[in-house]
Protein backbone atom coordinates (compact mmCIF):
# COMPACT_ATOMS: atom_id res chain seq x y z
CA UNK A 1 0.00 0.00 0.00
CA UNK A 2 1.03 3.41 -0.43
CA UNK A 3 1.15 6.14 1.90
CA UNK A 4 2.45 9.33 1.78
CA UNK A 5 6.02 10.00 2.10
CA UNK A 6 6.86 10.53 5.82
CA UNK A 7 9.09 13.29 7.14
CA UNK A 8 12.18 10.86 7.53
CA UNK A 9 11.64 9.27 4.62
CA UNK A 10 12.05 12.49 2.59
CA UNK A 11 14.76 13.58 4.56
CA UNK A 12 16.55 10.29 4.08
CA UNK A 13 15.96 10.58 0.19
CA UNK A 14 17.15 14.34 0.13
CA UNK A 15 21.03 13.45 2.09
CA UNK A 16 20.50 10.14 -0.27
CA UNK A 17 20.73 12.52 -3.40
CA UNK A 18 22.42 16.03 -2.56
CA UNK A 19 25.51 14.16 0.62
CA UNK A 20 26.32 10.59 -0.56
CA UNK A 21 26.19 8.83 -3.70
CA UNK A 22 25.96 5.08 -2.46
CA UNK A 23 25.65 3.90 1.18
CA UNK A 24 25.08 1.02 3.08
CA UNK A 25 22.44 -0.52 5.24
CA UNK A 26 24.65 0.62 8.52
CA UNK A 27 24.73 4.26 6.90
CA UNK A 28 20.73 4.48 7.15
CA UNK A 29 20.72 2.58 10.33
CA UNK A 30 22.98 5.37 11.77
CA UNK A 31 21.29 7.79 10.37
CA UNK A 32 17.96 6.90 11.30
CA UNK A 33 19.36 5.76 14.52
CA UNK A 34 17.35 2.29 14.33
CA UNK A 35 18.59 -1.33 14.59
CA UNK A 36 20.51 -2.96 11.01
CA UNK A 37 17.47 -5.01 10.66
CA UNK A 38 14.62 -2.21 10.84
CA UNK A 39 17.29 0.22 8.43
CA UNK A 40 17.05 -2.54 5.82
CA UNK A 41 13.60 -3.20 5.92
CA UNK A 42 13.02 0.89 5.79
CA UNK A 43 15.16 0.74 2.61
CA UNK A 44 13.77 -2.21 0.87
CA UNK A 45 10.36 -0.13 1.22
CA UNK A 46 11.81 2.52 -0.15
CA UNK A 47 13.30 0.45 -3.42
CA UNK A 48 10.10 -1.26 -3.66
CA UNK A 49 8.33 2.42 -4.85
CA UNK A 50 11.47 3.13 -7.24
CA UNK A 51 12.92 5.32 -5.03
CA UNK A 52 15.86 3.84 -4.02
CA UNK A 53 18.15 1.20 -6.52
CA UNK A 54 20.05 -1.22 -4.34
CA UNK A 55 22.92 -3.52 -5.73
CA UNK A 56 25.37 -6.11 -4.47
CA UNK A 57 28.89 -5.29 -5.14
CA UNK A 58 32.24 -6.01 -4.27
CA UNK A 59 33.48 -3.45 -1.71
CA UNK A 60 35.98 -2.52 1.49
CA UNK A 61 34.21 -0.90 4.54
CA UNK A 62 36.75 1.86 6.28
CA UNK A 63 35.71 1.59 10.04
CA UNK A 64 34.78 4.71 11.45
CA UNK A 65 36.98 7.50 10.82
CA UNK A 66 36.51 10.77 13.28
CA UNK A 67 39.75 12.20 12.50
CA UNK A 68 41.34 13.50 9.03
CA UNK A 69 44.49 12.32 7.77
CA UNK A 70 45.21 15.58 7.53
CA UNK A 71 44.12 18.95 7.23
CA UNK A 72 45.12 22.17 5.82
CA UNK A 73 44.47 25.65 5.93
CA UNK A 74 45.46 28.34 3.70
CA UNK A 75 48.97 30.61 4.99
CA UNK A 76 49.63 26.65 7.18
CA UNK A 77 53.15 24.97 5.97
CA UNK A 78 52.37 22.52 3.56
CA UNK A 79 51.77 18.86 5.30
CA UNK A 80 54.10 16.06 3.92
CA UNK A 81 52.42 14.55 1.38
CA UNK A 82 54.83 11.61 1.20
CA UNK A 83 53.31 10.89 5.34
CA UNK A 84 49.78 11.31 4.33
CA UNK A 85 49.88 8.98 0.89
CA UNK A 86 51.91 6.68 3.11
CA UNK A 87 48.89 6.71 5.77
CA UNK A 88 46.34 6.63 2.89
CA UNK A 89 47.49 3.99 0.97
CA UNK A 90 48.36 1.70 4.52
CA UNK A 91 44.60 1.22 5.95
CA UNK A 92 43.98 -0.22 2.87
CA UNK A 93 46.23 -2.95 3.43
CA UNK A 94 44.43 -5.63 5.71
CA UNK A 95 40.74 -5.25 4.63
CA UNK A 96 39.34 -7.52 2.50
CA UNK A 97 36.61 -7.08 0.13
CA UNK A 98 33.42 -7.77 0.76
CA UNK A 99 30.02 -8.48 -0.90
CA UNK A 100 27.59 -5.29 0.11
CA UNK A 101 24.89 -4.48 -0.73
CA UNK A 102 24.66 -0.65 -1.64
CA UNK A 103 22.00 1.67 -2.12
CA UNK A 104 21.82 4.92 -4.51
CA UNK A 105 19.27 7.44 -5.11
CA UNK A 106 17.15 6.83 -8.61
CA UNK A 107 16.04 8.83 -11.16
CA UNK A 108 12.71 9.34 -9.86
CA UNK A 109 14.01 10.38 -6.58
CA UNK A 110 16.09 12.69 -7.40
CA UNK A 111 12.73 14.29 -10.00
CA UNK A 112 10.67 14.75 -6.40
CA UNK A 113 13.59 16.96 -5.20
CA UNK A 114 14.21 19.13 -8.70
CA UNK A 115 17.07 17.40 -9.28
CA UNK A 116 17.98 16.46 -12.93
CA UNK A 117 19.05 12.65 -13.76
CA UNK A 118 22.53 11.40 -13.72
CA UNK A 119 24.28 8.38 -14.72
CA UNK A 120 24.18 5.40 -11.78
CA UNK A 121 27.45 4.76 -9.81
CA UNK A 122 29.99 2.14 -11.15
CA UNK A 123 30.47 -0.69 -9.09
CA UNK A 124 33.74 -0.05 -8.58
CA UNK A 125 33.48 3.76 -6.89
CA UNK A 126 31.30 1.69 -4.04
CA UNK A 127 34.46 1.32 -1.51
CA UNK A 128 34.55 5.31 -2.03
CA UNK A 129 31.20 6.16 -1.87
CA UNK A 130 30.50 4.21 1.30
CA UNK A 131 33.89 5.57 2.93
CA UNK A 132 32.60 9.41 1.82
CA UNK A 133 29.14 8.23 3.29
CA UNK A 134 30.99 7.39 6.63
CA UNK A 135 32.84 10.55 6.41
CA UNK A 136 29.52 12.48 6.60
CA UNK A 137 28.12 10.69 9.37
CA UNK A 138 31.39 11.73 11.51
CA UNK A 139 31.06 15.33 11.01
CA UNK A 140 27.24 14.74 11.53
CA UNK A 141 27.98 13.05 14.53
CA UNK A 142 30.62 15.66 15.47
CA UNK A 143 28.23 18.88 14.85
CA UNK A 144 24.60 18.76 15.75
CA UNK A 145 24.38 22.18 13.28
CA UNK A 146 25.19 20.56 10.28
CA UNK A 147 22.36 19.64 8.34
CA UNK A 148 22.28 18.40 4.76
CA UNK A 149 22.15 21.49 3.66
CA UNK A 150 25.37 22.37 4.64
CA UNK A 151 27.02 19.49 2.69
CA UNK A 152 27.52 19.40 -0.77
CA UNK A 153 28.33 16.29 -2.59
CA UNK A 154 30.49 16.69 -6.05
CA UNK A 155 27.38 15.49 -8.14
CA UNK A 156 25.65 18.78 -7.05
CA UNK A 157 28.51 20.92 -8.20
CA UNK A 158 30.71 19.33 -10.55
CA UNK A 159 29.17 19.88 -13.70
CA UNK A 160 29.45 23.93 -13.27
CA UNK A 161 33.26 22.95 -13.13
CA UNK A 162 33.72 22.33 -16.27
CA UNK A 163 36.08 19.35 -18.10
CA UNK A 164 39.51 18.71 -16.94
CA UNK A 165 39.18 20.45 -13.48
CA UNK A 166 39.96 18.85 -10.13
CA UNK A 167 36.29 18.17 -8.21
CA UNK A 168 37.17 17.48 -4.08
CA UNK A 169 34.45 15.11 -3.18
CA UNK A 170 32.34 17.18 -0.91
CA UNK A 171 32.72 20.59 0.36
CA UNK A 172 31.19 22.38 3.85
CA UNK A 173 29.21 25.43 3.12
CA UNK A 174 26.94 27.99 5.11
CA UNK A 175 25.04 30.78 3.23
CA UNK A 176 26.70 30.27 0.13
CA UNK A 177 30.08 30.53 1.57
CA UNK A 178 32.42 27.47 1.25
CA UNK A 179 33.87 26.61 4.55
CA UNK A 180 35.70 23.47 4.00
CA UNK A 181 37.16 21.02 0.72
CA UNK A 182 36.54 16.99 2.30
CA UNK A 183 38.42 14.32 0.28
CA UNK A 184 38.00 10.64 0.84
CA UNK A 185 41.33 9.02 0.33
CA UNK A 186 41.89 6.40 -1.82
CA UNK A 187 45.35 4.90 -2.27
CA UNK A 188 46.13 7.98 -3.07
CA UNK A 189 49.98 8.96 -4.28
CA UNK A 190 51.93 11.89 -3.25
CA UNK A 191 51.32 14.17 -6.21
CA UNK A 192 47.33 13.29 -5.81
CA UNK A 193 47.46 14.65 -2.38
CA UNK A 194 49.52 17.52 -3.28
CA UNK A 195 47.45 18.56 -6.36
CA UNK A 196 44.39 18.67 -3.82
CA UNK A 197 46.22 20.94 -1.12
CA UNK A 198 47.03 23.03 -4.32
CA UNK A 199 43.26 22.75 -5.22
CA UNK A 200 42.14 23.81 -2.03
CA UNK A 201 45.25 26.99 -1.85
CA UNK A 202 43.82 28.03 -5.03
CA UNK A 203 40.47 28.56 -3.86
CA UNK A 204 41.86 29.70 -0.56
CA UNK A 205 39.39 27.65 1.36
CA UNK A 206 40.96 24.82 4.08
CA UNK A 207 40.77 21.29 3.36
CA UNK A 208 40.48 17.92 5.14
CA UNK A 209 41.93 14.88 3.99
CA UNK A 210 39.97 11.85 4.98
CA UNK B 1 -14.52 17.12 -22.24
CA UNK B 2 -16.28 19.14 -24.67
CA UNK B 3 -16.05 22.78 -24.29
CA UNK B 4 -19.12 23.67 -25.79
CA UNK B 5 -21.14 21.42 -23.57
CA UNK B 6 -23.46 23.15 -21.01
CA UNK B 7 -23.38 21.53 -17.79
CA UNK B 8 -27.34 21.99 -15.77
CA UNK B 9 -26.91 22.80 -12.39
CA UNK B 10 -28.22 20.56 -10.02
CA UNK B 11 -32.10 21.01 -9.03
CA UNK B 12 -32.57 18.83 -5.88
CA UNK B 13 -34.54 20.05 -2.74
CA UNK B 14 -31.57 20.26 -0.28
CA UNK B 15 -29.51 23.10 -1.72
CA UNK B 16 -26.23 22.05 0.25
CA UNK B 17 -26.79 18.62 -2.37
CA UNK B 18 -26.53 20.63 -5.04
CA UNK B 19 -23.38 22.20 -3.57
CA UNK B 20 -21.85 18.69 -2.67
CA UNK B 21 -22.69 18.08 -7.02
CA UNK B 22 -21.52 20.63 -8.13
CA UNK B 23 -18.20 20.97 -6.20
CA UNK B 24 -17.52 16.96 -7.77
CA UNK B 25 -18.53 18.10 -11.24
CA UNK B 26 -16.63 21.17 -10.99
CA UNK B 27 -13.23 19.54 -9.94
CA UNK B 28 -13.59 15.65 -11.07
CA UNK B 29 -13.06 14.43 -7.33
CA UNK B 30 -13.20 15.39 -3.90
CA UNK B 31 -12.78 13.54 -0.90
CA UNK B 32 -14.84 13.65 2.87
CA UNK B 33 -12.48 16.17 3.68
CA UNK B 34 -12.78 18.60 1.00
CA UNK B 35 -16.17 18.15 1.17
CA UNK B 36 -16.77 18.96 4.64
CA UNK B 37 -14.49 22.26 3.89
CA UNK B 38 -16.40 23.57 1.12
CA UNK B 39 -19.91 22.74 1.76
CA UNK B 40 -20.49 22.13 5.43
CA UNK B 41 -18.06 23.93 7.46
CA UNK B 42 -20.60 24.76 9.99
CA UNK B 43 -21.73 20.64 10.87
CA UNK B 44 -19.24 18.31 12.42
CA UNK B 45 -17.19 15.58 10.71
CA UNK B 46 -19.21 12.90 11.21
CA UNK B 47 -22.48 14.66 10.04
CA UNK B 48 -20.86 15.68 6.87
CA UNK B 49 -20.03 11.83 6.37
CA UNK B 50 -23.55 11.06 6.92
CA UNK B 51 -24.63 13.48 4.50
CA UNK B 52 -22.17 12.34 2.11
CA UNK B 53 -22.86 8.43 2.72
CA UNK B 54 -27.31 9.65 2.37
CA UNK B 55 -25.76 10.91 -1.34
CA UNK B 56 -24.06 7.68 -2.05
CA UNK B 57 -26.85 5.76 -1.66
CA UNK B 58 -29.00 7.93 -3.71
CA UNK B 59 -26.25 7.11 -6.60
CA UNK B 60 -25.81 11.01 -6.59
CA UNK B 61 -22.08 10.33 -5.59
CA UNK B 62 -19.78 7.37 -6.15
CA UNK B 63 -16.96 6.35 -3.89
CA UNK B 64 -13.67 4.48 -5.26
CA UNK B 65 -11.24 3.69 -2.96
CA UNK B 66 -7.17 3.66 -3.94
CA UNK B 67 -4.42 2.35 -2.17
CA UNK B 68 -6.68 0.20 0.30
CA UNK B 69 -8.08 2.18 2.98
CA UNK B 70 -8.35 6.03 0.95
CA UNK B 71 -11.41 6.74 -0.85
CA UNK B 72 -12.92 9.53 -2.99
CA UNK B 73 -15.79 10.22 -4.31
CA UNK B 74 -17.06 11.29 -7.83
CA UNK B 75 -20.19 11.43 -9.69
CA UNK B 76 -22.16 8.78 -9.50
CA UNK B 77 -24.53 7.00 -12.49
CA UNK B 78 -28.04 8.57 -11.02
CA UNK B 79 -26.40 12.26 -10.93
CA UNK B 80 -25.02 11.38 -14.59
CA UNK B 81 -28.11 10.28 -16.04
CA UNK B 82 -30.38 13.07 -14.23
CA UNK B 83 -28.21 15.95 -15.75
CA UNK B 84 -26.76 13.87 -18.14
CA UNK B 85 -23.09 14.92 -17.28
CA UNK B 86 -20.43 12.82 -19.27
CA UNK B 87 -19.89 9.47 -17.77
CA UNK B 88 -16.60 9.87 -18.11
CA UNK B 89 -16.90 11.69 -14.83
CA UNK B 90 -18.39 8.87 -13.28
CA UNK B 91 -15.52 6.58 -13.95
CA UNK B 92 -12.26 5.36 -11.40
CA UNK B 93 -9.65 7.58 -12.38
CA UNK B 94 -6.67 6.41 -14.06
CA UNK B 95 -3.25 6.03 -13.01
CA UNK B 96 -2.23 8.67 -14.69
CA UNK B 97 -4.91 10.90 -14.31
CA UNK B 98 -6.01 10.74 -10.58
CA UNK B 99 -2.55 12.65 -9.20
CA UNK B 100 -3.61 15.37 -11.57
CA UNK B 101 -6.80 15.55 -10.79
CA UNK B 102 -5.72 15.50 -6.67
CA UNK B 103 -2.67 17.81 -6.92
CA UNK B 104 -5.86 20.51 -8.84
CA UNK B 105 -7.82 19.84 -5.91
CA UNK B 106 -5.36 20.47 -3.31
CA UNK B 107 -4.88 23.73 -4.79
CA UNK B 108 -8.17 24.85 -5.14
CA UNK B 109 -9.06 23.60 -1.70
CA UNK B 110 -5.97 24.73 0.31
CA UNK B 111 -5.55 28.13 -1.21
CA UNK B 112 -6.91 30.80 0.68
CA UNK B 113 -9.40 31.92 -0.47
CA UNK B 114 -10.45 28.78 -2.20
CA UNK B 115 -9.97 28.59 -5.67
CA UNK B 116 -12.42 27.73 -8.54
CA UNK B 117 -11.53 25.92 -10.89
CA UNK B 118 -13.63 26.60 -13.99
CA UNK B 119 -15.69 24.64 -15.87
CA UNK B 120 -15.69 24.42 -19.49
CA UNK B 121 -18.63 26.86 -19.83
CA UNK B 122 -17.23 29.49 -17.41
CA UNK B 123 -14.08 29.27 -19.34
CA UNK B 124 -15.62 30.34 -22.46
CA UNK B 125 -17.98 33.08 -20.57
CA UNK B 126 -14.95 34.50 -18.92
CA UNK B 127 -12.90 34.00 -21.54
CA UNK B 128 -14.51 34.32 -25.15
CA UNK B 129 -12.75 33.31 -28.12
CA UNK B 130 -10.49 30.42 -25.87
CA UNK B 131 -10.17 27.94 -28.28
CA UNK B 132 -11.10 24.27 -27.49
CA UNK B 133 -8.38 22.11 -29.12
CA UNK B 134 -7.88 18.42 -26.87
CA UNK B 135 -4.67 19.34 -25.78
CA UNK B 136 -5.65 22.33 -24.01
CA UNK B 137 -8.66 20.87 -22.14
CA UNK B 138 -6.32 18.89 -21.10
CA UNK B 139 -5.62 21.40 -18.46
CA UNK B 140 -7.49 22.42 -15.58
CA UNK B 141 -7.87 26.25 -15.21
CA UNK B 142 -9.01 28.63 -12.88
CA UNK B 143 -9.73 32.74 -12.44
CA UNK B 144 -7.86 34.61 -9.94
CA UNK B 145 -9.87 37.79 -9.84
CA UNK B 146 -7.78 39.08 -6.74
CA UNK B 147 -7.05 42.53 -8.51
CA UNK B 148 -8.78 44.26 -11.42
CA UNK B 149 -7.62 42.30 -14.35
CA UNK B 150 -9.11 38.90 -14.29
CA UNK B 151 -6.33 36.29 -14.91
CA UNK B 152 -6.59 33.21 -16.38
CA UNK B 153 -4.20 29.98 -14.22
CA UNK B 154 -3.51 27.18 -15.83
CA UNK B 155 -3.02 24.78 -13.37
CA UNK B 156 0.38 21.80 -14.07
CA UNK B 157 1.24 19.22 -11.43
CA UNK B 158 4.64 18.00 -11.58
CA UNK B 159 6.30 15.69 -8.95
CA UNK B 160 8.17 12.77 -10.90
CA UNK B 161 10.08 15.00 -13.43
CA UNK B 162 12.61 17.82 -12.89
CA UNK B 163 12.46 21.30 -13.10
CA UNK B 164 14.72 21.59 -16.01
CA UNK B 165 12.28 18.99 -18.54
CA UNK B 166 8.97 20.61 -16.64
CA UNK B 167 10.43 23.83 -18.39
CA UNK B 168 11.46 23.28 -21.14
CA UNK B 169 8.21 21.23 -21.96
CA UNK B 170 6.43 23.83 -20.90
CA UNK B 171 8.22 26.89 -23.11
CA UNK B 172 7.61 24.00 -26.18
CA UNK B 173 3.76 24.23 -25.16
CA UNK B 174 3.29 27.78 -24.52
CA UNK B 175 5.15 27.90 -27.89
CA UNK B 176 2.23 25.88 -29.74
CA UNK B 177 -0.50 27.45 -27.83
CA UNK B 178 1.10 31.37 -28.75
CA UNK B 179 -0.50 30.02 -32.47
CA UNK B 180 -4.11 30.84 -31.32
CA UNK B 181 -4.93 33.97 -31.51
CA UNK B 182 -7.07 34.11 -28.34
CA UNK B 183 -4.48 32.73 -25.80
CA UNK B 184 -1.84 35.49 -27.88
CA UNK B 185 -3.66 38.03 -26.43
CA UNK B 186 -4.15 36.98 -22.86
CA UNK B 187 0.11 36.16 -23.38
CA UNK B 188 0.62 40.06 -24.70
CA UNK B 189 -2.02 41.27 -22.17
CA UNK B 190 -0.08 39.29 -18.80
CA UNK B 191 -3.40 37.86 -18.05
CA UNK B 192 -2.70 34.17 -17.93
CA UNK B 193 -0.05 32.33 -15.39
CA UNK B 194 0.97 28.85 -14.71
CA UNK B 195 0.97 27.57 -11.68
CA UNK B 196 2.49 24.29 -11.22
CA UNK B 197 1.99 22.09 -8.49
CA UNK B 198 4.59 20.44 -6.79
CA UNK B 199 5.16 17.71 -4.00
CA UNK B 200 8.62 18.99 -2.51
CA UNK B 201 9.85 22.36 -1.57
CA UNK B 202 13.02 21.38 -3.24
CA UNK B 203 11.29 20.98 -6.56
CA UNK B 204 9.68 24.32 -6.41
CA UNK B 205 12.86 26.01 -6.21
CA UNK B 206 14.48 23.97 -8.53
CA UNK B 207 11.15 25.06 -10.87
CA UNK B 208 11.72 28.93 -10.20
CA UNK B 209 15.65 28.50 -11.06
CA UNK B 210 14.77 26.82 -14.69
CA UNK B 211 12.33 29.66 -15.37
CA UNK B 212 15.28 32.04 -14.72
CA UNK B 213 17.84 30.13 -16.45
CA UNK B 214 15.57 28.82 -19.78
CA UNK B 215 13.16 32.50 -19.87
CA UNK B 216 10.20 30.90 -19.49
CA UNK B 217 8.44 33.88 -20.58
CA UNK B 218 4.96 33.91 -18.60
CA UNK B 219 4.12 34.38 -14.75
CA UNK B 220 5.04 31.14 -12.67
CA UNK B 221 3.10 30.69 -9.16
CA UNK B 222 4.09 27.14 -7.71
CA UNK B 223 3.14 25.08 -4.52
CA UNK B 224 3.79 22.38 -3.40
CA UNK B 225 1.83 19.55 -1.67
CA UNK B 226 3.66 16.74 0.15
CA UNK B 227 0.64 14.04 -0.14
CA UNK B 228 1.29 13.67 -3.67
CA UNK B 229 4.40 11.26 -2.92
CA UNK B 230 1.73 8.77 -2.26
CA UNK B 231 1.36 8.43 -6.24
CA UNK B 232 5.04 7.73 -6.64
Amino acid sequence: MNTELAEWEAKFLFVALRCVTQFSSSFASEFWSVRPSVATRRLRKLEKRGLLKGRTVLASELPSMSVPLCTWRPGENYPHYGRISYLARRRWHSLPLLVKRVYYATTLSRSLFGRSAVKPPKDIQATHDVGLASVYLSYRRRCDKLTERCWLNESEYAHHRGRCVKVEDAMLCRDGQVLLLIDFAGAYRPDRVESLVRHAELYNVPIAIH
Amino acid sequence: MNSSYRYKRPDLAHERSNDSIHFVLRNQIATNQTLHQAIFPEVSVATSQKIISKMIKRGLLKRWFYYGTKSLVRLGPTAIARWGYPPVLARRPGPQVLPYLWGCLSLCTKSKPPLLRLLPEELEARFPGFPTSRDLQQWAFYCDASDETSKLGMIRVEFRTSGAIVIAKLCEQLHRYRTHEAINELFRSKRIFIHIVTATPEQESSLWEEAQRQGLGVELRTCHDPSLTMFL
